[in-house]
């Protein structure tokens, strides 16, 4: 099975891109996973896809649209917010994102 | 006299008739609830008060709705509104949603009575059910066996006799494989065919959902309930629903000059000589009806793997990023190792430099995989094969991941292409562990594999057989 070198800084960006803090444990032990699992995809190189248009919807359906008007199964902003873990008002509480 | 392993057609007769009642059989499953749950680990959270409530309800009502009073389970994927749902992880430990999946309103408005949640690898990550952060559910027919994944806890409900039927999802497999180690019958619905709004995402382009049961006769009025068009659910189709119990009369007649197609790639080395025996064996019950078996080639089947696990690990990715502890449930280092693994893969696949090299080409393999299957449906109405290389293996068994994630190689194809598939019994190994088939077909065509699966289950007893608990 082919190994794929994955470094630890590229670990620290993937997990900064998806939004997870990793130990240093798990970073090292995602980096031996990643290029164990990812060596092993390598094996799609072998096929010809010349040409071969992607998949990435099987059922055939296009443009389903519906009228743009109020769903009648809107959540009220008190059940919206009922499994918020910090709120006020009517609102959800976030980090700041702009400092 | 409560029969706990009643059919759901035998309980709906013996509802009708009034020789039972919907209180009398949802108590039965509570009572078997209490007396294996601890055991088995199957339930995540129940609710009696409102299940027994709603039972009583469904008594009084004239019998008109085709699952009136049937007790059933759900994984915990699928919304209930006020209930517990958790995905089995920690992220979720104590959400509670705000409504109802469509499938869960279907079954309710149809008469079934939800018993409550069931195990399940988190986020449907998982082929044996040990990937759940509430610890994994037990085989019933041996603890020291897994149930398979990731719809551990229906397979093992349904085959214990604690739930009539059970909601699953499969992405790669996840019905199919519990079903074939726990005994049980298995759909994996046509891509499309029932909603998944309301249900957790794993993969949005691979997700389906399906259920267990004990019968294809149950497993086929229950998709009669969950199937159709919902406009919460823009990839549902327009294709009509069918009576697919009505289907089954006079099935044996769907067999003579049927052509079953046996891909070669799924009986080759490696796959377990016991597994191979008992399908082919299987088939053979169509042949002396007078079906044809042909020998079938899928030609990219040793790709499936390594596509399935860039483009699911990819949605995945995405599909998960909404767990941010802002809206609902807890923060994201609550992930669990496998979440976080296949967070990661699908980060890095779809990732600027990457993209091309694994998500883009993964998407074009899927369409010669998509097209392998169409060809060999020109020349065969439907495939048969195994669900699993092996039959249950041990708590613990598998080493590495890759060699888990490689045990989805006969499953993960038919997600890729969108394909229904019924994974049922054929057989036991020498350890007295079940072993099952899938037969899967074109696109909407489970009325036909429900009529295969049914002859073959009239011609059979596996399916009858029960586990010592």
């Amino acid at each position: 099975m082919s190994q794929k070198s994955i470094t630890s800084a590229t670990v620290q960006h993937i997990a900064q891109l998806a939004n997870l803090t990793l130990t240093r444990e798990e970073q090292r032990q995602l980096q031996k996973q990643l290029s164990e699992v990812l060596g092993f995809m390598d094996k799609l190189k072998l096929v010809d896809t010349k040409g071969v248009p992607v998949t990435s919807h099987v059922s055939g359906e296009v443009n389903v649209v519906r009228k743009d008007e109020k769903d009648k199964r809107a959540l009220t902003v008190k059940k919206a917010l009922s499994g918020a873990a910090q709120k006020e008002k009517k609102y959800f509480l976030t980090k700041n994102v702009f400092s | 006299m409560i029969e706990p392993f009643f059919s759901i057609q035998e309980a709906l007769e013996a509802l009708d008739k009034k020789k039972v009642s919907a209180l009398e059989l949802t108590q039965a499953c509570f009572d078997r609830i209490k007396k294996y749950n601890a055991k088995l680990n199957v339930f995540l959270s129940t609710s009696e008060d409102e299940a027994l409530k709603q039972a009583k309800k469904e008594d009084v009502e004239p019998r008109t709705k085709p699952l009136q009073g049937i007790p059933i389970a759900l994984k915990d994927l699928y919304l209930t509104k006020d209930i517990p749902t958790t995905a089995a992880s920690k992220v979720l430990f104590d959400y509670l949603p705000q409504y109802d999946a469509t499938v869960v309103k279907r079954l309710q408005n149809a008469g079934a009575i939800v018993l409550g949640k069931v195990n399940q690898d988190a986020w449907g990550h998982g082929v044996s059910g040990e990937n759940s952060d509430f610890g994994p559910t037990l085989n019933p027919w041996n603890k020291e066996y897994v149930a398979g994944g990731s719809s551990s806890g229906s397979g093992a409900a349904v085959a214990s006799g604690m739930a009539m039927a059970a909601g699953g999802t499969d992405t790669g497999g996840s019905v199919r494989c519990p079903a074939s180690f726990c005994n049980v019958v298995g759909l994996k619905p046509t891509y499309g065919r029932v909603s998944r709004y309301g249900i957790i995402a794993m993969a949005s382009s691979l997700d389906s959902i399906g259920h267990i049961t004990r019968t294809v006769w149950d497993n086929a009025r229950y998709l009669e309930v969950t199937a159709g068009k919902d406009p919460y659910d823009a990839t549902t189709c327009d294709t009509g629903v069918p009576n697919y119990t009505l289907c089954l009369n006079n099935c044996h007649k769907k067999i003579k000059g049927l052509k079953i197609g046996l891909p070669k790639e799924y009986f080759v080395k490696g796959v377990h000589e016991e597994v191979k025996a008992a399908v082919k064996k299987a088939a053979r019950v169509w042949e002396t009806e007078g079906a044809a078996l042909v020998e079938v080639d899928l030609p990219h089947s040793d790709y499936g793997v390594a596509t399935y696990y860039i483009i699911q690990p990819s949605e995945v990715s995405s599909n998960l990023a909404r767990y941010d502890g802002i809206r609902y449930g807890r923060s994201r280092r609550f992930f669990g190792p496998e979440a976080k693994r296949r967070i990661m893969l699908g980060t890095y696949t779809l990732s600027s430099g990457y993209y091309e090299a694994y998500y883009k080409k993964a998407m074009q393999v899927r369409t010669l995989i998509k097209k392998d299957f169409e060809k060999a449906f020109e020349k065969v109405d439907l495939l048969v094969g195994p669900v699993f290389p092996s039959p249950a293996f041990r708590l613990g068994a598998k080493k590495s991941i890759l060699e888990m994630y490689m045990s989805d190689i006969f499953t993960c194809p038919i997600n890729l292409a969108g394909l229904p598939a019924l994974a049922l019994p054929c057989g036991f190994s020498k350890e007295n562990l079940p072993i099952g088939m899938q037969i899967i077909g074109p696109q909407f065509s489970e009325s036909l594999l429900f009529q295969v699966g049914h002859y073959y289950q009239q011609m059979t007893d596996w399916h009858k057989r029960r586990p010592r608990l």
